[in-house]
């Protein structure tokens, strides 16, 4: 790249953080503690603070399940997303640059 | 190998095969049913396991279902199992293992789900670290902001996955009831999943690729400067300002580091 | 009252008037996060008790000293009124078996149990509360009766006595003893806190019941009746209802800790009687 290029492009990133860092600055200070979400896309999930595993002192009353994970399949109640056989090895689509409202439009919405 | 002979090898052994005879290890009592006393142990350890894996992996359970994640942790338990005691830090192997074993092409995104949870899990318990705050930015002339560099937060790690991961981790995390269904996912589309924990609660946003280009060199310790240039190339009209000020909210920096080039 | 995380922000918003809560050490040895935010706040407000399910006391092969290095770091953050660990073994081989193990009793094991014993109260420079065990079965390496065994590592340690109602419920029913007559051999003077949880019963083998320390469900009559008999032995004492799985409501809890009350007829027991002795 040449050092002209550089330059531009320099010219060009420090002109776009001017303006967005100062918008930013201003919106938050204006809606200070207000959950103002501009960026990404939250995922509503349990993002509430799900512990995870823990240990336990007690015994169990369950007995110790022993299928044969080799011969299953996988047949969850959330698995129908409906991957073929072939998309297993399909490419990452050429136009996938993303972009913030193309991503805003076909995701699910919060609920 | 030649068999242990003391006390605590022959016990272990025996709780791992249930084809041992326990018999030796037990006093001979006229009690009946010995089998069913030791089978106690051998319950409680691998039920206590799968539980364990089954909270660190809600969206992989409701993905495969009961019997195929009992079956598939039993086997990882086997062939992984605990060395320490803290159960927050086991299982991180566990998505790659199930993806390893035959039956799951219909579920390719599996390993790639697997690690956003354990992500999660370990921003969960990560070092609290204050965020770095937009303001401290704006303060900066920008002509000097773009040889910056900055310190990527404990809790903060991301994924890039081909699949619609972040769609489909919401879809199985959700109640079954209110949830999008899974037929109306796009599963052509790639997304790339930011984990943060700019407080107690751990945040799971989707970028857009282009985010995802700057956030992984900014991230690797390239200048602001630098690392939009990935996404420049990518895109001509890639707006540093905006993502930077995107992911500073999103809490995935704690700080400026002023060393310069 | 056993601290869960289900329970934060009940216990934070109400403040209820319970003496102490008790938390388990491997649930807080992370970096951050909630889960030592919430035990901070909780401190702040109530004593604590801290139990270990994973020092592994009675292994074979020494005890894990980074993992006694991470308990001692968060005792000394959290400055409880007790330590208490089991008399029984999770780790062998650098394997965590997810368990705890029974013993047997003989003079080698009572050799590493003291041992890893003296090793923990160095570190940790308090006494420490050993939990008698569950037991299901009975181990031909023994040689001494399980009341034998602990009077002995108690005297040659100094350390404390946790004593677990359901624990001695369950084994005296499951090995045919007498329990009021287990629990009277013991070193009673030494109990520094009780245990008190629900057990459940697998009755597939018509006479021969066994019963499994589940912690599942609320405390049974015949180790409510225990109890009792046990205080009037040792006077009151330091009592926590253990409830690990199907976690109910916290009223429900709550009512299970008012029954313990009632029973040791004064206001809810203070940690602090625990290590005066």
């Amino acid at each position: 790249m040449s050092t002209t290029n550089n330059t531009r492009k320099a010219t060009i990133i420090a002109g776009s953080l001017a303006l967005a860092l100062s918008q930013a600055a201003a919106i938050q200070t204006a809606s200070a503690g207000a959950k103002e979400k501009c960026y990404g896309i939250s995922l509503a999930g349990q993002n509430d603070c799900a512990a995870g595993p823990g240990t336990t002192c007690a015994g169990t009353s369950t007995v110790d399940y022993q299928g044969n994970a080799w011969t299953l399949v996988p047949a969850g109640d959330c698995a129908k997303f409906g991957v073929e056989e072939t998309q297993a090895e399909f490419e990452l689509p050429e136009e996938r640059v993303g972009s913030l409202e193309a991503l805003d439009r076909d995701l699910p919405t919060d609920s | 190998m030649p068999q242990k002979t003391d006390f605590h090898s022959r016990f272990a052994q025996a709780l791992q095969d249930p084809q041992i005879n326990t018999r030796p290890l037990l006093k001979p009592t006229g009690t009946a049913n010995q089998r069913r006393r030791f089978d106690v142990y051998r319950n409680n350890r691998a039920v206590s396991l799968i539980d364990n894996l089954r909270s660190a992996y809600p969206a992989i359970f409701r993905l495969v279902g009961e019997d195929f994640f009992n079956a598939a942790a039993r086997n990882y338990i086997d062939r992984h199992p605990p060395t320490g005691p803290v159960m927050a830090e086991y299982g991180g192997e566990f998505g790659d293992y199930m993806a390893a074993m035959p039956n799951t092409d219909s579920v390719p995104y599996l390993a790639d789900i697997a690690s956003l949870e354990w992500q999660r899990l370990q921003s969960y318990h990560s070092a609290n670290s204050p965020v770095l705050n937009i303001n401290e930015l704006a303060k900066i002339d920008s002509a000097e902001l773009v040889n910056l560099r900055l310190q990527r937060h404990p809790a903060f790690s991301a994924i890039q996955s081909r699949w619609p991961i972040g769609s489909i981790w919401t879809i199985c995390t959700s109640d079954a009831e209110s949830a999008t269904s899974p037929a109306e996912v796009d599963m052509q589309r790639s997304e790339s999943v930011v984990v943060t924990r700019p407080g107690l609660e751990v945040l799971t946003n989707v970028i857009p690729a282009t985010g995802y280009l700057f956030l992984n060199a900014l991230v690797q310790g390239k200048t602001i400067g630098d690392a939009a240039e990935p996404a420049l190339t990518e895109d001509p009209t890639f707006d540093t300002g905006s993502h930077l000020a995107g992911l500073v909210a999103l809490g995935v920096f704690s700080d400026i580091n002023f060393t310069t080039e | 009252m056993c601290l869960k995380p289900q329970h934060y922000e009940d216990i934070l918003r109400d403040q209820p008037d319970i003496g102490w809560f008790e938390v388990h050490a491997e649930n807080y040895l992370g970096a951050g996060g909630a889960p030592l935010h919430y035990l901070e706040t909780i401190r702040e407000r109530y004593p604590l008790s801290i139990h270990g399910v994973g020092l592994s006391i009675g292994s074979a092969d020494g005890l894990d000293t980074n993992h006694l290095e991470r308990v001692a770091k968060l005792v000394e953050r959290f400055e409880p009124e007790s330590f208490s660990e089991h008399l029984a073994w999770s780790t062998h081989d650098n394997h965590f078996y997810s368990d705890l193990l029974p013993v047997p009793y003989n003079q080698h094991t009572e050799d590493l149990v003291c041992n890893h014993i003296d090793q923990v109260q160095t570190r940790l420079r308090r006494p420490m509360l050993l939990e008698n065990p569950a037991n299901y079965l009975e181990l031909n390496d023994t040689v001494t009766s399980e009341s034998n065994f602990i009077n002995n590592v108690v005297q040659r340690t100094g350390c404390g006595l946790l004593l677990d109602v359901n624990n001695v419920y369950v084994s005296a029913r499951n090995c045919h003893y007498n329990a009021l007559d287990y629990m009277k051999s013991l070193p009673l003077q030494s109990v520094g806190e009780i245990h008190l949880a629900g057990h459940a019963v697998d009755d597939s083998i018509p006479d021969e019941a066994l019963l499994i320390d589940a912690h599942d469900r609320a405390v049974s009559t015949a180790v409510w009746k225990l109890y009792d008999q046990l205080i009037q032995l040792t006077g009151a004492r330091p009592t926590l209802i253990e409830w690990d799985t199907n976690i109910p409501a916290w009223q429900v809890l709550l009512n299970e800790m008012v029954k313990a009350d009632l029973l040791l007829n004064q206001p809810p027991a203070r940690l602090a009687h625990a290590t005066e002795n």
